[in-house]
């Protein structure tokens, strides 16, 4: 193992280094009789927390501060939070949990920063809830932890004041913060206050005009057109309605966007990585200044992972920070990755850091001189980035993922530094785009949906990687350690009896124990069952499920015609429809007229369908109406039907068969779907407009049945036959048929289109072939 | 009198024998000492008129047709519309029938005529079919004023014409209320159906005739009753082995007499059919059609013009066969079985065991517990609109049951009550949809003798439903055989695309 940082410094006189307040006893009865209240006992420290001096200081009683979540009252969160399997022995033993908690923990309804009053009779208050993303938006930062320290403290010190506001008692305030608060600083950072001049309360007030400021930018003119053209670009064809809801998401998105840039470039701006250890920084400066007369202690953990051994070894909750790369990797998903080899990741688990906070709690801190712990490893027991990755590799080469045939193969990283990898980000991201733009000119099916498929899981990756890139790429290549003197001398002063079950000394223990055999398989374990789960979920279809007979009338099966039931397109049955009316030459300046017209009409289809429509049924101006039916009677139902998927036949008469109302849905004009009458109760269709002598004037009746005006006909339908649309069917095939889809409770994307199948995708719809089978062929035909 | 049909016992200097499978074609060699069975040589067709004329005034057992025509004759004339003859006839021989009739009739001063189809449970003629199968002529002066009809037997306007064991026996109306029936038929295999009493009675009678319960005395009772009810006089064209023209002609000949010209239209074919897997398939076989010469016409009373057609039809077509062999391999051409190119797996599987493995004289081609061998694909594939009852029994009864009986019970009556199939067969010119039901028990029944059924270049799924097996190549399908019948069986090869007569001794 290399030389830890901290033995660079050589040996020290003791007598000219800070001592902090030492223990003189077994910390259960350096905190017997006392009470100590905490923030944050449903997040992953604040858990522990609160089972280690549950179950080692019986005569300790505590005080939780808990929000209310929903209709979820905060009495009713804590039980829940006791009958976790941690809490199992001291739920026993006390007889329930809420004998529990009228024995020894107080509930407290409340939020930061609106802290209601606190019990008088708080002997510490240990603050350890707070934003665990390092990427919130600056106001939320600021709104946590500067306007919520402070109210917390101002809160505590009235409940130990009198009427006058005198202090009447002084109570021992333990705040938790992060050892990242030393933002851009290199090498060592001590065990005290940073030094800056940085004034909290008008960063905090500028934090939340920005906020302000950013809503009202999201809603000028300028911003709105260019948000609502992105979500055209998208789904234009799907209707107005798609199309603003998308709108608003969108500028729901950018606003926390620009706040989370804005939290970031202000943080970096004054020499910090980003605005969560920024706000945190300034947090400390917040409870330096309002502690000025009780005593203090700030606590700063490093990168905390799961528990070496308390409650048991592994023990963690929910995913930190290096937890995605490590899956990621298992899982074969990161070829290489920007990180400095030699950078210090400072990583310490958790039930050291309770620890060493329990510890700190029974301190006597002097008045008025906040005391700073470092809960971390990096200056004694340093562990690298390749450490790391060596660690992780080992563990995977022995405990691989399978995946179909055998194990993933794992990659093997070279470390060749961030500009290449950020070099081929870029250009894989550039190729993802161009591939998405070729594609959306590819004719539809099942090799066009597979590109998209894999497209769309290289940007995945490359989302992924990136994210990690910009929230903790400084933390990868990181140049500095945290000096711990001050909790070394803390555990040192361990009674004998405390040291084992108490201890926290960072350099005690042996990092390939703790990784390959306590916190990878932590946290791999409960993912890999978790996918198993997914998997035979995923293996059953959600929505394309097998029928139940409904009583007649209370459920409908709604179909769309081109695509879906039928293989044809509009300008395809135009042609079988029209052509046959006409003299040879005359076919043949038909047809070559719609080939010089098909660009316009393809352009028209992609901004909007009903536009597409109109311009393609103009064309039947001057078409006999009676003879068109006819005609459809007697030469194109056979081809019609023929052309019909026997599965969506199948589906349909099932749907029949299970008495649901059946309705198909279609763009296409009326007489075309005389065929179909006797499989469907109900066909909206296309009505052409004709003449007094029967001819067809080339415009329709009323609008196309198109995109959103399907679900609202839909939804009408629904309500005047009182048909319950949660029970009932949508099938369609593309991406502008997501409105109708949306409107029923089992939708079925049928051969989908590269957008419905990325919108079903993410839905969770199920996504079924129906092929057409017609033993003909289609020129045969047309 | 062309060449008749033969049996060839396989040597070294054989070549490989011409073996349909699907829409493809491909030459296969056999195994020597197999016994290979060409049908009579197919020849051109040549004017009937004669023979017809000839059989008009010379009737069996029955007077001459002019002599039972008179001006107030109320005639219909019933087009018999049975499975074969496939490929289609390029200019059906019915055609020329119904003229010649028709003329007659016409002569005597009949006014009172009409044309029924004898359809049963097959499609209804749409009027493009009409106009196909018997002429412009017959179609312009008859199609405008509706006086060609098909049969319907779900129709509610059939005609009582006695009972048989209780149930009632209803009869096409047209046909039940006429002075005289002409039946127009053609005799290209082993038939022994009456054509009005299977084609133009109800869907009771029909069921009762040939469902899974079918038993013979309900079948020769009705055909009595409809002989003894109905006033017929038959007119029957006997048709000899169907002749490829054009660049499809090597199907018809026999390989050792194959012409560059037809190795190079062979191999064209198979180029064209290998290059485009579907539409290639199509663009050989889409206009499939083949010539029937007419060896012989026949005409007078119904029961005797029945067996002296099937006469005939033997004399000319008969191949004595040695013994009933262990194996019997049948190469299904997709254009003998169906419109399409390749047919679907029901089809193939009744065309294989019921018409070419039943094509015989009493003794059959393969011993009970041999093994029979087909050429087909199998594919998955139904026309919607023609078999959409066909698709769903593929789809839906079969992996639930493969046994007749059960099948009778638990599926039949829903799919007879089902609309959308009766919908498509009135309007849509569809099948019936109990004839896959009947085309099932058929084919159930010819499968129960054997041992296995195995399937060349089948789809695997669509053999496992049927109940049989699918092998890659024939080496393989012998191989799989050789379990019930050893490494040596007796071989016997029915060469198509014609059907010959078995006579197995």
């Amino acid at each position: 193992m290399a030389r830890p940082p901290a033995s660079t410094f050589g040996q020290v006189d003791p007598t000219r280094v800070h001592v902090p307040p030492l223990l003189n006893g077994r910390i259960k009865d350096l905190l017997a009789g006392k009470k100590i209240a905490m923030t944050g006992v449903t997040g992953f420290i604040g858990e522990q927390l609160l089972w280690k001096v549950l179950t080692e200081c019986p005569d300790t009683t505590t005080a939780v501060l808990v929000r209310r979540k929903g209709s979820v009252t905060a009495e009713q969160r804590v039980v829940s939070l006791l009958k976790k399997k941690i809490f199992e022995a001291l739920v026993r033993e006390a007889g329930g949990p809420e004998a529990l908690m009228a024995a020894r923990v107080q509930v407290i309804e409340g939020d930061l920063p609106k802290v209601p009053d606190l019990p008088r009779d708080i002997d510490v208050l240990v603050h350890c809830a707070g934003d665990v993303s390092f990427d919130p938006p600056i106001d939320q930062a600021f709104m946590t932890n500067v306007v919520g320290t402070k109210a917390l403290l101002t809160k505590l010190r009235e409940s130990c004041s009198d009427a006058e506001g005198n202090l009447e008692r002084v109570p021992h305030y333990v705040h938790v913060s992060t050892a990242y608060t030393a933002g851009r600083r290199r090498g060592a950072i001590p065990e005290a206050a940073h030094v800056h001049d940085i004034d909290y309360e008008a960063e905090t007030a500028s934090a939340l005009a920005m906020a302000e400021h950013i809503e009202a930018r999201s809603r000028s003119a300028g911003q709105l057109t260019e948000l609502r053209k992105q979500a055209e670009a998208l789904h234009r064809q799907a209707g107005y309605l798609t199309t603003s809801e998308d709108t608003e998401r969108r500028r729901q998105e950018w606003v926390k966007q620009e706040l989370v840039s804005a939290g970031t470039e202000r943080a970096r701006s004054l020499g910090w990585t980003d605005v969560y250890t920024f706000a945190k920084a300034l947090g400390e400066r917040v409870v330096a200044d309002l502690t000025h007369d009780m005593k203090a202690s700030i606590f700063r953990p490093a990168i905390v992972e799961s528990s070496l051994k308390y409650p048991h070894p592994g023990w963690i909750e929910g995913f930190k920070m290096a937890d995605p790369i490590i899956l990621a990797y298992g899982r074969g998903q990161l070829p290489e990755f920007p990180a400095s080899p030699d950078a210090v990741i400072d990583i310490i688990p958790c039930d050291f850091i309770v620890n060493g906070i329990v510890a700190v709690c029974a301190t006597d801190p002097k008045i008025g001189e906040p005391e700073y712990y470092h809960g971390s490893s990096g200056a004694r027991n340093p562990l690298t980035f390749r450490g790391i990755y060596e660690h992780v590799r080992n563990y995977f080469s022995q405990h691989p993922y399978l995946s179909g045939q055998g194990s993933t193969p794992l990659a093997t990283w070279k470390f060749p530094g961030a500009e290449p990898i950020e070099k081929l980000m870029w250009v894989a991201d550039k190729g993802v785009k161009v591939g998405n733009k070729l594609l959306s000119y590819a004719p539809r099916g099942k090799k066009a949906r597979a590109i998209a498929t894999s497209l769309d899981k290289t940007s995945k990756t490359l989302g992924f990687l990136g994210k990690y890139l910009t929230l903790y790429g400084e933390y990868l290549q990181s140049e500095l350690h945290f000096v711990d003197d001050s909790a070394l001398a803390l555990h040192n002063s361990l009674h004998e009896d405390d040291k084992e079950r108490f201890g926290f000394d960072s350099a005690s223990f042996d990092w390939k124990h703790y990784m390959e055999e306590v916190h990878i398989p932590a946290i791999t374990d409960p993912v890999k069952r978790l996918e198993a789960v997914r998997k035979r979920r995923q293996a059953r279809a959600a929505t394309f499920k097998e029928l139940k007979p409904a009583a007649p009338g209370t459920v409908l099966a709604a179909f769309d015609l081109d695509g879906t039931v039928m293989a044809t397109n509009v300008v395809e049955t135009y042609l079988w429809a029209r052509l046959p009316e006409l003299s040879p030459l005359r076919r043949l300046g038909e047809v070559a007229s719609l080939a010089a017209q098909l660009p316009r009409y393809l352009g028209a289809e992609r901004r909007d369908r009903g536009v597409f429509l109109r311009s393609i049924y103009r064309r039947y101006a001057g078409a006999n109406l009676a003879a068109l039916e006819a005609f459809v009677d007697e030469k194109l139902a056979p081809l019609i039907l023929d052309r019909m998927s026997p599965d969506a036949i199948r589906r349909i008469r099932e749907h029949r068969d299970a008495g649901h109302t059946t309705i198909l849905m279609t763009g296409a004009v009326r007489p075309l779907t005389r065929p179909f009458e006797g499989l469907f109760d109900t066909i909206v269709a296309a009505e052409l407009a004709t003449d007094e002598e029967g001819r067809c004037t080339g415009f329709l009746s009323g609008p196309p049945m198109v995109g959103e005006s399907r679900s609202a006909w839909l939804n009408h339908y629904a309500k005047l036959h009182d048909i319950d649309l949660n029970l009932s069917y949508g099938y369609a095939d593309s991406h502008v048929d997501l409105p109708m889809l949306n409107t029923v409770g089992n939708p079925v994307a049928v051969s989908p289109d590269i957008g419905l199948m990325r919108a079903a995708k993410s839905k969770g719809w199920s996504i079924v072939e129906w092929p057409e089978m017609s033993p003909l062929p289609r020129w045969k035909m047309s | 009198m062309a060449r008749p049909g033969f049996l060839l016992e396989v040597d070294d200097k054989t070549p490989a024998l011409m073996t349909p499978s699907g829409a493809d074609l491909r030459l296969e060699r056999v195994g020597v000492g197999t016994h290979v069975v060409y049908p009579a040589d197919a020849v051109a067709s040549s004017d009937p008129t004669m023979l017809i004329d000839q059989a008009l005034t010379a009737p069996v057992d029955a007077q001459p047709l002019v002599n039972r025509l008179a001006p107030g004759t109320k005639l219909t004339l019933v087009i018999a519309d049975e499975e074969l003859p496939l490929p289609r006839p390029q200019f059906d021989p019915r055609r020329t029938l119904v003229e010649r009739v028709l003329e007659a009739a016409a002569r005597s001063g009949v006014n009172d005529v009409e044309l029924v189809v004898a359809n049963g449970l097959r499609q209804r003629w749409s009027p493009a079919q009409i106009t196909s199968v018997l002429g412009d002529r017959v179609a312009t002066s008859f199609l405008p004023d509706g006086l060609v009809t098909s049969h319907d037997v779900t129709s509610d306007d059939l005609v009582q014409i006695g009972e048989v064991d209780g149930a009632p026996v209803r009869l096409n109306r047209r046909v039940a209320d006429s002075d005289l029936v002409v039946v127009i038929g053609l005799a290209s295999g082993v038939n022994h159906r009456c054509p009005v009493a299977a084609g133009l009675t109800d869907l009771g009678t029909i069921n009762r005739m040939y469902g899974a319960n079918a038993d013979e005395n309900a079948w020769s009772a009705v055909e009595a009753l409809v002989t003894e009810k109905v006033d017929a006089f038959t007119l029957v064209a006997v048709l000899g082995q169907p002749l490829l023209s054009g660049n499809m002609r090597f199907v018809s000949k026999r390989e050792w007499e194959w012409h560059v010209a037809d190795k190079l239209a062979y191999a064209g074919a198979r180029q064209v059919i290998n290059a485009m897997p579907r539409n290639g398939a199509s663009l050989v076989h889409a206009s499939m059609s083949a010539d029937y010469a007419i060896i012989d016409v026949v005409a007078g009373d119904p029961v005797a013009v029945r067996r002296d057609a099937a006469l005939a039809w033997q004399a000319a077509n008969a191949v004595e066969v040695p013994g009933s062999a262990d194996v019997l391999v049948v190469p299904v051409w997709g254009a003998a079985i169906d419109e399409g190119p390749i047919g679907s797996p029901l089809d193939a599987a009744h065309h294989a065991l019921v018409r070419a493995a039943g094509s015989h004289l009493g003794s059959p081609f393969v011993r009970p517990g041999g093994v029979m061998i087909g050429f087909h694909p199998l594919p998955n594939k139904f026309s919607n609109r023609r078999q959409s009852a066909a698709a769903d029994f593929f789809a839906k009864v079969l992996p639930a049951s493969t046994d007749p009986a059960e099948i009778a019970a638990q599926f039949e009556p829903s799919a007879l009550a089902d609309e959308w199939y009766l919908d498509l067969y009135r309007k849509q010119f569809a099948h019936h949809p109990l004839r896959v039901f009947h085309q099932w028990y058929r084919t159930a029944e010819a499968t129960k003798g054997l041992d296995d059924v195995i399937w060349v270049g089948a789809d695997r799924r669509s053999a496992s439903l049927l109940g049989h097996r699918a092998a890659s190549t024939y080496a393989d399908a012998l191989e799989i055989a050789s379990d019930a019948v050893g490494k040596h069986p007796a071989i016997t090869f029915l060469r198509g695309p014609g059907l010959a007569l078995g006579d197995v001794r």
